[in-house]
């Protein structure tokens, strides 16, 4: 039972960053109806940097970078996208050119080594179990932000242009909201917290270059579980993400322990959570 | 009717007369003929890439997983238990299409964008499937010792035996997308909502194209495992498959033989490219840069409105798709 | 031989957009909806070809409940249906958007079109026949090898109702057919109209002229604000002070 409880808290801590990846991916899904794959290159991208320059400077620069990267991708769909006409697909495809190419690069530069870096010797106890004090600052980073988001998209300007270019992209256009802005705003936005997300998983568990992919995935799972209407859902479907993991790592053998994480997205995929917006509800 | 008849076979007449003209200039040349054959296999997955996100807009990302599906399954049936290739065959047509059916049925409603996440995850889940198969997969040292066909068995044959099975997937495609099925595939790619309204059930039959296309890179495993005798997890992973992936969209995923053309320049590319890590850069940028330029491919693009000036804006506004001459005359 | 929608209730979140409307048309009947705009005419058609859910009631094709089951099912009981806006793609030739109607007839297998067995080049025979002529009908014959996006919207409207048409329907519903249309074509229309309707096609018609819709239509219903307003014959929808007020006094002559 102790046991137990240990890895529940575990995997709620490592979630709370996949929480952070899950917020740009229900974002970006509500705004522009489609997914950006290179969100975990853009977290791996943050961490390398991190881990080659470090200190506070390095911080800024790796979240900097990520940024950049995603401003890519944003002028990528303002080239392939406007309102009335959004090939998501293609949008897709063209984040996917993205990962693979910076993960290529991490793989170029940077090498096949895992990369983390632990500040902190010393560990809290809580009820007998080891808590790293990184954890404690990845949990307030993470409710800092995803707080902050909630306020703005909720209580300003921009946050209810960005929510009317979620419910129709056309009307909002019409209505003079500056629609293509607002979705490039929306990739930015989520290279931001990719970075952050980069940033903290340097930390806590580390990256290497073949984990972007499978961030893009902890990020897109963690965003269905709920639904996505928010931030806050998707904090928590992180946090479900990473108990999932770190239960199965904790219980399962090898092979399964790793695969199980995915089967269980696999399995919420198929009940069909992200197609809720389908053809009803509207004119036709 | 008019051309129709003639233009459905056009495409597999191409490839049947370039083969013709190359086989004599290449036939002496192992390394070459070699390359043929790749050539030719990864063309049939491109063809796959073809039919799921050319014609029904599913973007998948695991053509290499079913390859490997299949791959894996004729290796195991003939190296391990000494059983027919054509054993084989049937398993590598047939066990794609059984994951990839149920899988699309489950996962797909109106919008296929799911399904592409859904592979991601496929092609993640069998790479370590793969690896931690035991004695079965072989593991991480894979199968070696797989028979080549025995009614194919030198490599001159095996260029013909494989772009036969090119032509032929050609031909079967071609009849497909000019028949009521494949004209309905093609509403439901561009308006999900007008398809159902024709009466097209779109969630099932964009399974049906994602699971025929899944046994088409089956069909390429199959080839690919018994022209290289072995097969390993780093043979067919996911990063195959964003190369496959761009072989169609570079050729024009959407024509006939756009793919082939793709798989063509992208496979004889390769042999000049520097080591493999980097690889992943020039891929990833080349295909942003198409994606960029020419969306649809050297073979799905209009060059001459392309090109014509001001034209080619009226290309781009037609493809809105909204009052483009609103207004009666 | 009907299709009998019975206090037909449709709601998006909070707004009530079909309230409690019930409406019969028989084959060879053609009944036409009129209301303003936004009052839930298109809706009604949704939810007849179950493009919406229903909230309340019942809707019936030749006595079988329908309200349950899919959109394509629908169809291919025999329903058909043009949308207010076309959606179509615009890049293909309207012989081949004419011939994306004729998925509901297809009998031939996935496998029989592959390898293209002569059943199946039968069947894309007759299709293809069967497009000339109702291309030919419709007048659209000289257009047939035009991409779409090169049609003038009012003829797009006429595609759209060679696609409903090629369904071979028992009942067929059109949004505004007639909008943007000439004069002349006008007439055409109405005419094919009539003679689907002839043919023992039940003609369910939205429309904004009331010119066309006295001339074909044998019963009226009006909707307002997604509900029923009246119903009756042209003569008496045209003659009923409500009506015009709310209605023909400003879009009707």
């Amino acid at each position: 039972m102790f046991e137990f409880i240990e890895y529940l808290t575990r995997g709620a801590l490592v979630g709370v960053t996949y929480g952070l990846l899950a917020f740009p991916v229900s974002l970006l899904f509500s705004t522009t109806g489609s997914v950006d794959v290179a969100l975990g290159a853009y977290a791996v991208l943050a961490a390398a940097v991190l881990y080659v320059i470090g200190g506070p400077l390095g911080v800024i620069v790796a979240i900097g970078v990520a940024v950049f990267a995603s401003i890519l991708v944003g002028l990528i769909s303002l080239r392939l996208n406007r309102p009335g006409h959004i090939d998501h697909i293609i949008a897709v495809l063209g984040t996917f050119g993205l990962a693979t190419f910076i993960e290529s690069f991490i793989l170029t530069v940077f090498g096949t080594n895992p990369m983390i870096r632990q500040p902190f010797s010393t560990f809290w106890d809580i009820g007998g179990i080891r808590v790293s004090p990184q954890m404690g600052i990845n949990v307030v980073v993470c409710l800092a932000i995803l707080s902050a988001l909630f306020i703005v998209l909720q209580k300003t300007p921009f946050g209810r242009a960005m929510r009317a270019s979620a419910v129709n992209p056309v009307g909002a256009a019409l209505n003079g909201i500056p629609v293509k802005q607002i979705w490039f705003a929306t990739y930015v936005l989520g290279g931001f917290l990719a970075g952050v997300a980069g940033v903290l998983i340097l930390y806590t568990t580390g990256a290497d270059y073949s984990t972007a992919f499978n961030l893009t995935i902890w990020g897109f799972g963690a965003a269905i579980i709920f639904g996505m209407h928010g931030p806050l859902r998707g904090f928590a479907g992180g946090l479900v993400i990473g108990i999932v993991q770190a239960l199965s790592a904790g219980y399962l053998p090898g092979g399964w322990a790793t695969a199980i994480p995915f089967i269980f997205i696999f399995v919420i995929l198929s009940l069909g959570r992200m197609n809720q917006i389908a053809a009803t509800g509207g004119r036709v | 009717m008019r051309s129709n008849t003639l233009s459905r076979f056009i495409p597999a007449l191409i490839v049947v007369i370039t083969i013709a003209l190359i086989t004599p200039v290449i036939a002496a040349s192992p390394f070459w003929l070699d390359n043929s054959v790749l050539v030719a296999i990864f063309s049939l997955l491109a063809l796959s890439v073809g039919m799921a996100y050319g014609q029904a807009g599913i973007l998948s990302i695991a053509p290499a997983a079913f390859g490997a599906i299949g791959a894996y399954a004729t290796a195991i049936v003939t190296a391990r238990y000494g059983m027919s290739p054509l054993l084989g065959l049937v398993l590598a047509l047939l066990l794609p299409t059984l994951l990839a059916y149920p899988m699309a049925r489950a996962i797909t409603r109106l919008s296929p964008l799911p399904l592409s996440i859904a592979t991601i995850l496929l092609s993640i889940v069998l790479e370590m499937a793969i690896r931690e198969g035991g004695d079965f997969t072989g593991g991480y040292i894979g199968i070696s010792g797989i028979p080549t066909l025995w009614f194919a068995d030198s490599l001159f044959s095996m260029h013909i035996l494989s772009w036969a099975l090119v032509a032929g997937v050609i031909i079967l495609y071609a009849n497909l997308t000019v028949s009521a099925t494949g004209r309905a595939v093609k509403t439901a790619k561009h308006d999900p909502l007008r398809a159902t309204a024709d009466g097209i059930n779109v969630p099932a039959l964009l399974a049906v194209y994602f699971a025929l296309s899944s046994s088409v890179a089956g069909l390429a495993g199959w080839l690919y495992a018994h022209h290289l005798t072995y097969m390993g997890p780093d043979s067919l992973t996911m990063h195959v498959s964003i190369r496959i992936v761009l072989m169609a969209v570079i050729g024009g995923a959407s024509t006939m033989l756009g793919p082939v053309l793709g798989a063509a320049f992208l496979t004889l590319i390769t042999l000049y490219l520097p080591a493999a890590e980097t690889q992943g850069m020039i891929f990833g940028a080349v295909l942003i840069l198409v994606l960029l330029v020419a969306p649809n491919g050297a073979l799905g693009t209009n060059w001459a409105k392309l090109f014509s000036k001001g034209r080619g804006r009226t290309a781009a506004k037609t493809a809105n798709g909204k009052n483009v001459t609103g207004g009666a005359t | 031989m009907t299709v009998r929608a019975e206090n037909v209730t449709v709601r998006f979140g909070g707004v009530t957009a079909v309230d409690n409307v019930s409406l019969t048309m028989e084959r060879g009947q053609i009944v036409s909806i009129v209301g303003p705009n936004g009052s839930g005419k298109s809706t009604m058609f949704n939810a007849i070809t179950g493009m919406v859910r229903t909230a309340a009631g019942s809707i019936q094709l030749d006595g079988a409940r329908i309200d349950s089951r899919p959109p394509h099912r629908r169809i291919a009981l025999g329903l058909a249906r043009t949308f207010q806006t076309p959606r179509f793609d615009p890049q293909i030739t309207v012989e081949e958007a004419v011939m994306c109607g004729f998925y509901p007839r297809k009998a031939c297998s996935l496998f029989a079109s592959m390898v293209r067995t002569p059943a199946a080049s039968a069947e894309e025979k007759t299709f293809r026949e069967r497009c000339g002529s109702i291309l030919s009908d419709l007048r659209l014959a000289p257009f047939r090898d035009l991409q779409m996006s090169e049609l003038p919207m009012g003829r797009v409207r006429l595609v759209e109702v060679a696609r409903a048409v090629a369904n071979d329907p028992k009942y067929i519903l059109l949004d505004e057919p007639a909008a943007g249309l000439a004069r002349d074509e006008q007439k055409m229309l109405a005419y094919e109209v009539r003679r689907l309707a002839d043919q023992g096609v039940g003609v369910l018609l939205v429309e904004h002229n009331f010119n066309l819709i006295r001339e074909l239509a044998e019963h009226v219903v009006v909707l307002k604000e997604g509900r029923m307003l009246l119903e009756g014959t042209p003569a008496e929808i045209a003659s009923d002070r409500a009506f015009i007020d709310t209605y023909l006094g400003r879009a009707g002559q």
